[in-house]
């Protein structure tokens, strides 16, 4: 199990490198900086040049930025001068670390009970209406949703306020925008393992032995249809990274996905460099975390 | 011992190899079955036809709606033209070019009030320059399946080749491309898409080759795991000591019998593509102005969302139908490709 652990961690550590180094060099080649200004007199330019590190060698500029984002600091911002990128990353972490775990948790427990009601429910019109809604969920992308509630529940019926972050209002719409989504592939995935579950032999024997339906659907289907839900948490982590990013744009949130998005016109490459190793980073811990819960909860789950 | 009296039986027939060998229903091939399969599934076929109209649409409208119509306006009349709500020319509220500002209770002619020409009419109303929201959704329509058509057709190129070559090798090679493909999943798409974006610039081209890097990952995946288990079928050791070279193999044996995954797993990337499409474009990475796309066109209408929702609605709607389609119809394939799972 340690030698495992041991064994992605220092294949994760090897991925981030290789993301870093790429990111790097990726930036070295980007078309527009914004000492492109022909404002800048030679002066000026060179004075930039230093604060940046740019005029040193290539090389130079690489292995301080690796030995940089070793210790966390990616640089200083092209757009917010005087500003260390990791201190606008650290600000806004907290932000979208809060709303992704929001989601997370609202659409994995729905999806939880959904998809065991229409499991039970199996073919009737429950389990139509439930599949359905997953269909929904899966194919309206988590930023149409989050105009859809913008229109409806901002300026239709103003319930809840449409933009910011602080009280817990604000944080009802973008969670529900991006919870849906997990909801259903939560929902879809319940439902065929349940089912799956349902059939198989221990059910059988529970039934045998007279059990009533309540517990074997509690105490043995259930808990068996549970565990795989956990290989799902990777994969939905990466589409929450995605979605947060326009959703945190569209709500006004000031999470690293805003961030990463204002970061893209300005061409402020330190931001955009950290803000992908950091989401990187996020990425790989999730699926690290996933699999380890996984292999822990199931020993079927042979590790290599 | 006492002799069985054969007249004393009668035969039914129960050994008549007529009776025996008779096939009740035809023999069907995989393909056949498959459809026969699909056919009962009446959402996927809807979805399937919705699909075939939507793309023969697209094609032909080339010919109905040039891009140059949709992309010009008016720069002198754009205070007329401009914002007018749909209007069918029939009285259904809402669709009868009146608009109700967001605290006011009675809805306003603004074709009236902006001196649009008698009988002219926008069916789905203009945008903010006076473009016609229709046109604009056709062309966007277009432009977006074919930036999800061609970045599907890479991927399953990619993917295919790149599954099939290291499932078929094995080995260290196997190992190593196994371990590239783990490296490259656990960077997020969407900074996978940002960078070649920026790096590439905006336009239709580059945003296909940004969609296409990310999506035959999983492409690459299932198949090399089907190469896995079918390399060791019977039919391939045949093939093998009959002295078939590897390539023909592969295409010959390997990839018909996993035709069925790649087909569904192809149906599951085109609405992924759209839907990074839309992104891009929503961070200012998409098509340039003024081509329009159905992410694009999104995006743009989003600054005035509270006051013109109608310009939103038909490229939102239009986004999630296609997207709709496409599971469907890849989750009715899948259920069709593998009658085991449709059992439940």
């Amino acid at each position: 199990m340690w030698k495992y652990i041991l064994k992605r961690l220092v294949l994760m550590i090897f991925t981030l490198f290789l993301v870093i180094t790429a990111t790097f060099f990726l930036m070295q080649i980007m078309p527009g900086t914004p000492f492109n200004n022909p404002k800048l007199t030679p002066e000026a330019l060179a004075q930039l040049k230093t604060t940046y590190g740019l005029d040193l060698p290539l090389w130079q500029q690489y292995l301080n930025y690796l030995v940089g984002a070793a210790h966390g600091d990616f640089g200083i911002s092209f757009q917010y001068q005087n500003q260390p990128v990791s201190m606008l990353i650290g600000q806004r972490l907290p932000v979208s670390a809060q709303l992704g775990a929001q989601a997370l948790v609202v659409g994995v427990i729905v999806g939880l009970f959904m998809g065991a009601i229409s499991a039970r429910n199996k073919n009737n019109k429950i389990d139509g209406v439930s599949g359905i809604l997953s269909t929904l969920g899966i194919s309206v992308p988590s930023f149409i949703l989050g105009i859809i509630l913008v229109y409806l529940f901002g300026f239709k019926w103003p319930l809840f306020p449409v933009s910011g972050w602080g009280t817990f209002s604000q944080t009802i719409l973008p969670t529900l925008a991006l919870a849906a989504s997990p909801a259903a592939v939560t929902t879809r995935f319940v439902r065929s393992e349940m089912i799956e579950s349902l059939g198989s032999d221990y059910v059988q024997l529970a039934k045998a032995k007279g059990l009533s339906d309540k517990e074997i659907v509690n105490k043995h289907a259930y808990r068996n249809s549970m565990i795989p839900v956990l290989t799902l948490i990777g994969p939905m982590a990466a589409a929450l990274l995605t979605g947060s990013t326009l959703i945190e744009q569209i709500f006004s949130i000031p999470g690293i996905g805003q961030q990463f998005v204002l970061s893209i016109p300005s061409k402020d490459f330190p931001v955009i460099m950290g803000t992908t190793i950091v989401y990187a980073a996020m990425l790989m811990v999730m699926i690290l975390i996933t699999d380890i819960l996984t292999a822990i909860v199931d020993p079927r789950v042979r590790l290599q | 011992m006492m002799a069985a009296n054969t007249e004393d039986f009668v035969i039914v027939g129960a050994q008549s190899s007529d009776a025996n060998e008779h096939i009740a229903k035809p023999a069907l091939s995989f393909w056949q079955d498959a459809w026969r399969r699909l056919k009962l599934n009446k959402l996927a076929v809807i979805s399937m036809w919705f699909l075939i109209f939507i793309m023969a649409f697209a094609v032909v409208s080339n010919i109905l709606v040039p891009q140059k119509a949709a992309n010009s306006f008016n720069s002198d009349k754009v205070g007329v033209y401009k914002n007018l709500p749909p209007n069918s020319g029939l009285p259904i509220p809402g669709w009868d070019g009146k608009i109700k500002a967001p605290g006011d209770n009675s809805a306003t002619d603004v074709y009236a009030s902006q001196g649009v020409p008698d009988g002219k009419k926008f069916i789905l109303g203009t945008d903010n320059i006076g473009r016609s929201v229709a046109k604009r959704v056709i062309v966007g329509l277009r432009i977006s399946l074919l930036v999800a058509i061609v970045a599907t057709l890479i991927d399953l190129l990619i993917g295919v080749a790149y599954g099939v070559f290291s499932g078929w090798k094995g080995g260290w090679i196997d190992n190593v491309m196994q371990r590239i493909i783990e490296i490259l999943s656990s960077i997020p798409n969407l900074i996978i898409v940002t960078m070649l974006g920026l790096l590439l610039g905006s336009g239709v081209l580059s945003i296909i080759l940004a969609i296409a890097m990310t999506g035959w990952l999983s492409m690459a995946r299932q198949v090399r795991n089907m190469t896995l288990s079918l390399k060791e079928r019977d039919y391939v050791l045949a093939a093998k000591s009959l002295g078939e070279s590897s390539t023909k193999i592969a295409i010959k044996h390997l990839i018909p019998n996993m035709a069925g995954t790649i087909i569904v797993q192809v149906m599951m990337t085109v609405p992924n593509a759209i839907m990074f499409e839309a992104v891009l474009s929503a961070i200012n990475l998409g098509v340039k102005p003024p081509t329009a796309s159905l992410g694009s066109l999104i995006a743009d209408a989003q600054a005035m969302l509270q006051f013109y929702p109608y310009q939103i609605l038909i490229p939102a709607v239009m986004l999630v139908l296609i997207s709709l389609a496409f599971i469907l119809l890849g989750d009715g394939l899948r259920d069709a490709f593998d009658p085991r799972a449709s059992e439940d």
